[in-house]
């Protein structure tokens, strides 16, 4: 699925200023996808994404549940319709855990960012001295 | 855009010194170029890419390869930056005060090395988390309870090493500390306390061992790095009960501090309880869309509504009771009699909230210990996600408290953010820690945010008010209002500095203390 197509499924245009580098739901495969549930907006733009899994802004529960048993050995692609800090605190705990292989960041609303987070299990990096 | 290099530090000084380490720990603990983007802050307060940028990062696994690490830093002239899990956001993440420094990050160094339930401590090293250590006692069943600061992925030794606070009765961290593993700038290793006397078995008991107590300069400082450090676990209970109060104005904060001075240092408050206010309670469950599409701070008509919808009031009194059910049961009738004075008070338990996603079941889990994330919510209040603390300290009076208060709400809305902020009850003093939340996209937010953190560091100190922690970006501004007698106690810092790390590269420019060759023509 291109970006514009997901964009366009969930009826959202990305808002003026927003941060750029949106890149992604083409390389990804399908995946978990959250959505914050406090928001109509959000509730009716993920009607046609099946499994989406309804959040609010906390993630501690979602990490330790259901994100934190996946990372390891196994890639793993997520997306999600939620709060800036949402996105942040889960890059960062993933980040901790697996080598973040893409993620973009796009503001779509007042409250809502569209976001999408890659990984790999860790891999070596090369030093670039 | 290639990432910056220390003052006076070349190209080919830096690849020769990065070679070294990474023949010492392996090529897939340094990090450089797009690598090392993570030690970025995540919210900065300035427009310059590179400034607070790190050249790169070094991940050693244990003390031997600290110590090396620091060795070759000394012979290459290299700034380090140690951080133990970089978690320390809204105060720079693993961000160093000098661009160009390499950060010596210590994750890998997790290891819970004891848990003694008997005495109740824990001996940790740098990387050990509050969720590896929560849950590490939990699958081991021991009968100890955690203190957590808010965010619970932050390292058990850095929270105290910079002085952060949790709300258990054992919510002064620092002061639950005992023992320290020290590297200093040589490389030398060094034990604290009891630790220094080989056989001895009270490293984790006694604080002081003989002589002089160094422990404490090896906090918010660059006297060294430290790699080991017990902390003292409080042993449950045997029962717990947790409480909100609530105030239906704010000039309520000044009779309700004055009813706390004498509950918490009786110890009638027994934990390192907090005073909330409104939006930054709101937030937590949230966003300011939801009560109102006007822009700049909310409006008295707002707050009611919010006030309604949230069974919150403009300040709420969080605490727990921790013992047997008759000790918690007393407790309770002191502490509810004496709030009762203040004229529309309401009481609450957890079983009186109507709203599942709620403050007080919230705070309830954090005053047990428990590890979270959820307080990052009120990042979004305003859809921004950035966020600073302004931290200053007064005494537990109301007058300090509503003083405090006025002087940095009235400032903060006169810059058109709401007021978010909280007085953290310590034993006789308050931390108020006001949160002030941006649009961190924006960098016309950033420069305004600047301005007015300067303002307020100003009128604070002019008032007698000093910081207790700050982010990197305002640690030469805050040492700088701690001067009394010229200077004196920076004068002493830096001796210390010049005779522990006389090579000048442990974190300089950590909590404003300078080696001495990057002292003069610094801006002061």
């Amino acid at each position: 699925m291109k970006r514009r197509q997901l964009l366009q499924i969930l009826g959202l245009t990305p808002i003026a200023g927003s941060m750029s580098h949106c890149v992604l739901a083409s390389e990804l495969q399908p995946g978990l996808f959250f959505y914050d549930q406090r928001f109509d907006q959000a509730i009716s733009a993920v009607s046609a994404i099946r499994d989406a899994i309804a959040v609010d802004a906390d993630v501690t529960t979602v990490w330790q549940q259901a994100i934190r048993p996946e990372l390891g050995s196994k890639s793993l692609s997520v997306r999600g319709l939620t709060t800036e800090s949402f996105h942040f605190c889960l890059k960062t705990l993933i980040s901790d855990h697996a080598r973040v292989q893409s993620a973009s960041l796009e503001r779509v609303s007042h409250d809502l960012y569209l976001w999408s987070i890659a990984t790999q299990p860790y891999a070596r990096m090369e030093i670039n001295a | 855009m290639s990432a910056p290099l220390p003052p006076g530090v070349s190209p080919e000084r830096m690849h020769d010194a990065l070679s070294k380490i990474t023949r010492l720990i392996g090529k897939e603990w340094v990090f450089t170029g797009d690598a090392a983007e993570s030690y970025r802050d995540p919210y900065p307060l300035n427009n310059d890419p590179d400034r607070y940028r790190a050249y790169g990062a070094v991940a050693p696994a244990n003390v031997d390869q600290v110590q090396e690490i620091v060795r070759i830093a000394g012979e290459f002239g290299i700034p380090l930056w140690p951080v133990s899990r970089g978690k320390n956001f809204a105060y720079g993440g693993a961000a160093p005060v000098l661009s160009g420094s390499l950060v010596v990050d210590l994750n890998r160094m997790n290891k819970i090395i004891e848990v003694n339930e008997e005495f109740g401590y824990a001996l940790v090293e740098p990387g050990v988390s509050y969720f590896q250590l929560y849950e590490y006692i939990q699958e081991k069943g021991l009968k100890l309870w955690l203190d957590v600061p808010d965010p619970g992925w932050g390292s058990v030794m850095g929270n105290a090493l910079d002085h952060g606070v949790g709300y258990t009765p054992y919510g002064d961290h620092f002061a639950m500390q005992c023992g320290m593993e020290v590297v200093l700038g040589n490389g030398e290793l060094v034990r604290t306390g009891m630790g220094s006397m080989p056989g001895n078995n009270t490293w984790q008991l006694f604080k002081y061992g003989f002589g002089p107590y160094v422990d404490g300069i090896f906090s918010q400082s660059n006297f060294g790095i430290v790699t080991k450090m017990g902390i003292w676990l409080m042993p449950d209970p045997g029962g717990y009960e947790a409480y909100m109060i609530s105030f239906e104005k704010e000039e309520d904060i000044e009779q309700a501090v004055e009813i706390v001075r004498p509950l918490r240092i009786g110890n009638i408050i027994q934990n390192g309880a907090t005073i909330r206010s409104l939006v930054l309670d709101a937030a937590i469950t949230a966003s300011k869309s939801k009560y109102t599409s006007d822009k700049g701070p909310i409006s008295d008509s707002v707050a009611k509504k919010i006030m309604a919808d949230q069974q919150i009031g403009m300040w709420n009194f969080c605490g727990a009771l921790y013992g047997p059910e008759p000790i918690r049961n007393t407790l309770w009738t002191a502490i509810r009699d004496s709030f009762a004075a203040v004229p529309g008070v309401k009481f609450y338990k957890p079983e009186d909230r109507k709203n599942k996603t709620d403050i007080l079941l919230h705070r309830a889990e954090t005053m047990r210990g428990v590890p979270k994330l959820t307080e990052f919510n009120f990042l979004n209040w305003d859809g921004g996600g950035g966020h600073v603390g302004f931290s200053p300290v007064s005494p537990t009076t109301g007058k300090d408290a509503i003083n405090q208060f006025r002087m940095v709400s009235d400032l903060v809305r006169s810059y058109g953010w709401d007021y978010l902020g909280l007085m953290a009850i310590g034993w006789r003093e308050l931390h108020h820690v006001t949160c002030i939340v941006y649009d961190k996209t924006n960098p016309a937010e950033r420069d305004k945010m600047h301005e007015m953190f300067n303002i307020l560091v100003d009128r604070a100190a002019a008032e007698g008010y000093g910081e207790y922690r700050t982010h990197i970006q305002y640690m030469d501004r805050i040492a700088g209002t701690y001067n009394w007698n010229n200077n004196s106690l920076m004068r002493m810092n830096e001796s210390i500095k010049d005779a522990l790390d006389p090579k000048g590269i442990l974190a300089p420019g950590k909590s404003g203390i300078w080696p001495k060759h990057l002292r003069e023509g610094r801006e002061s």
